[in-house]
């Protein structure tokens, strides 16, 4: 349950870093703004509370007020979960995967989550036939549909959509490391003892990082759970990250006074 | 669904058959002595990680060999630009970034009920790109639903 | 149980490899799921499973026939692995321990997207059980054991095991059937 909530928030932040400068993401996607629009409940739910409250002598207009507010929320929050439904799917769209496996992945699960949209539409299409006893139970159908059905979707998704916009990273780390090879070779500086055990220190990381990465895959594909998965995605970032110190190193060495 | 079914399901896991060799190898190479086969056990495991250690040391070699026969070739394009501090320092902090991400979604943070967590998740972000000057395209913290959509479940289950 | 199993454990007592063999071969499968649905990651689950056989191949001289099959024994010494692998892991994986193995590339051909999801998530809801609760579901309804087999292996009355595993079996529900 709570990881469902996190993810709420999770995938309109994904959606946001979409926008980074660094061709992370293209294409047009749907704003996270008028995807959260259309999701705050606060006013009527205060709304209902009051309604339960009230002193209203009228029992039959008080339910009948509660009644209308419940399937105003219903229907209010099936549109936020189509929306964020549609906006996981326009991440997933927007992504580049560099390899069949990963593109194959990555068009199962817009399928399913597009799938998901049609449960969303069909729970829709009952809430005029309900009593208020019927939107309880319909609400709480849906928070454990969620919970058990949705939850790997997202959770998947989510995985996928990162690692993939690592790959980016990955390449450019690949281009700069060859480009400082040369670098130092024009420079005739191969043989400069602090020289080679940068550039050795710097190949076994970026290889330490790139077997990470291959390990990060290999587990999004067997559908590890995302403790595994995300672990090995953050040991290759890092590997990564220390990698460019060694960069960083190799630059000052190379050319102390910029 | 059945459950019963759906547990069954699992019986379709199975060992990597190159894995199951292994193991059946060192186990049965040895005699029914305690000092033997604690070697074999070390032996397994130190079997799998000289394998990458030498992939390693083969790839290092590949690369600087293949990078010295490109160098002959490009020699007129080499440019100290490959070490541009500023360019370095962009790619960086889109690891870093990358790394931050990974760790909001790693990190979930136990015990946490309400809205206030999908309202600090942006902020995170748009902390980050405060801080790091960066085009993020911001996500104020007053359009972050407050009460998300299983929370409303939730409230309206009740 | 394996057929000509008691004969297969004396020639292994008597120190016969290749009779340990064949117990290997019929048991490896098995203990290796139960290890795997509660481990998940799929090297640390060799790494315990090997090691389960290991210390039956070093203590099958203590093995005694106590009226269930080897089998029993052999889960309880990987319930012991399970036990001691989670007091003692380390949250973060180490790419020094990871051997070539880990980085096998699947059979496209064998993917199957919608299965696999639906095992991972079977998987994830038996993890969310209680340890005990974990064992009882993983031997009867994967391994097939009967209750008495199960009681001798986890330690308890028969009874109790009949209990534990009817509040598995609704938190299941709860977890999978919606």
């Amino acid at each position: 349950m709570r990881h469902i909530i996190i993810k709420t928030g999770l995938i309109f932040g994904l959606v946001a870093v979409c926008f980074f400068p660094i061709r992370i993401m293209a294409g047009s996607i749907n704003s996270p703004q008028a995807a959260e629009a259309s999701c705050n409940f606060e006013g009527q739910f205060k709304e209902l509370a009051s309604t339960q409250e009230s002193n209203n002598f009228d029992y039959l207009a008080s339910l009948m007020a509660e009644l209308r507010i419940r399937k105003n929320l219903l229907r209010g929050v099936l549109d936020c979960s189509i929306a964020e439904a549609e906006s996981l799917r326009a991440s997933l769209a927007a992504l580049k995967p560099n390899a069949p496996d990963m593109e194959f992945l990555r068009n199962r699960f817009y399928e399913r989550i597009g799938e998901t949209k049609d449960y969303y539409q069909v729970q829709q299409s009952r809430i005029n036939d309900l009593g208020i006893q019927g939107t309880k139970d319909v609400a709480k159908n849906i928070k454990e549909w969620r919970l058990n059905q949705y939850a790997s979707l997202v959770d998947g998704s989510t995985q996928l959509i990162i690692w993939t916009k690592n790959q980016e990273l990955f390449q450019a780390a690949q281009k700069r490391f060859h480009d400082i090879e040369q670098t130092v070779r024009f420079f005739n500086l191969v043989d400069n003892t602090e020289m080679k055990e940068l550039l050795t220190k710097a190949a076994e990381s970026l290889y330490k990082a790139q077997s990470a990465n291959e390990a990060a895959k290999e587990a999004l594909k067997r559908f590890d759970a995302s403790e595994n998965s995300l672990g090995l995605i953050k040991d290759s970032l890092e590997a990564l990250s220390e990698t460019y110190q060694i960069f960083f190193d190799l630059s000052k060495a190379i050319n102390p006074h910029p | 669904m059945d459950l019963i079914k759906l547990l069954q399901k699992l019986k379709a896991i199975k060992a990597d058959p190159d894995y199951a060799r292994m193991s059946r190898d060192q186990l049965l190479g040895l005699s029914n002595e305690r000092t033997g086969l604690f070697r074999a056990t070390w032996q397994f495991i130190l079997h799998s990680l000289q394998f990458g250690s030498a992939l390693a040391l083969a790839t290092i070699l590949i690369m600087l060999i293949v990078g010295g026969f490109a160098a002959w070739k490009s020699v007129s394009h080499v440019k100290l630009g490959s070490l541009n501090l500023s360019s370095l320092q962009v790619e960086a902090e889109a690891i870093d970034v990358q790394i931050q991400l990974t760790n909001i979604v790693y990190n979930q943070p136990e015990g946490l009920e309400t809205t206030q967590q999908t309202a600090i998740t942006p902020k995170i972000l748009k902390a980050k790109e405060q801080t790091k000057s960066m085009s993020l395209k911001p996500v104020s913290s007053s359009s972050a639903p407050t009460i998300t959509i299983d929370e409303a479940l939730d409230r309206l289950s009740e | 149980m394996l057929d000509g199993e008691n004969k297969l454990i004396e020639m292994a007592i008597r120190g016969e490899a290749s009779a340990f063999g064949s117990l290997y071969d019929y048991y490896q499968p098995k203990i290796y799921r139960f290890v795997f649905v509660k481990v998940s990651r799929r090297e640390e689950a060799e790494d315990l499973t090997h090691q389960v056989f290991v210390n039956a191949w070093l203590n099958i001289k203590n093995y005694r026939e106590m009226g269930f099959p080897l089998g029993s024994w052999l889960y309880q010494i990987a319930r012991n692995q399970v036990i001691d692998y989670y007091r003692t892991r380390k949250k973060e994986s180490s790419l020094e321990e990871m051997d070539s193995e880990y980085f096998a590339v699947r059979n496209d051909s064998e993917y199957a997207f919608d299965a696999d999801l639906e095992m991972a998530r079977v998987k994830g809801a038996v993890q969310k059980l209680k340890p005990e609760q974990q064992d009882i579901i993983i031997l009867r309804f994967v391994e097939d054991l009967s209750p008495k087999e199960i009681a001798e292996v986890i330690g308890k009355s028969e009874g109790a095991v009949k209990l534990i595993q009817h509040r598995a079996l609704n938190q299941l529900r709860k977890l999978l059937l919606k």
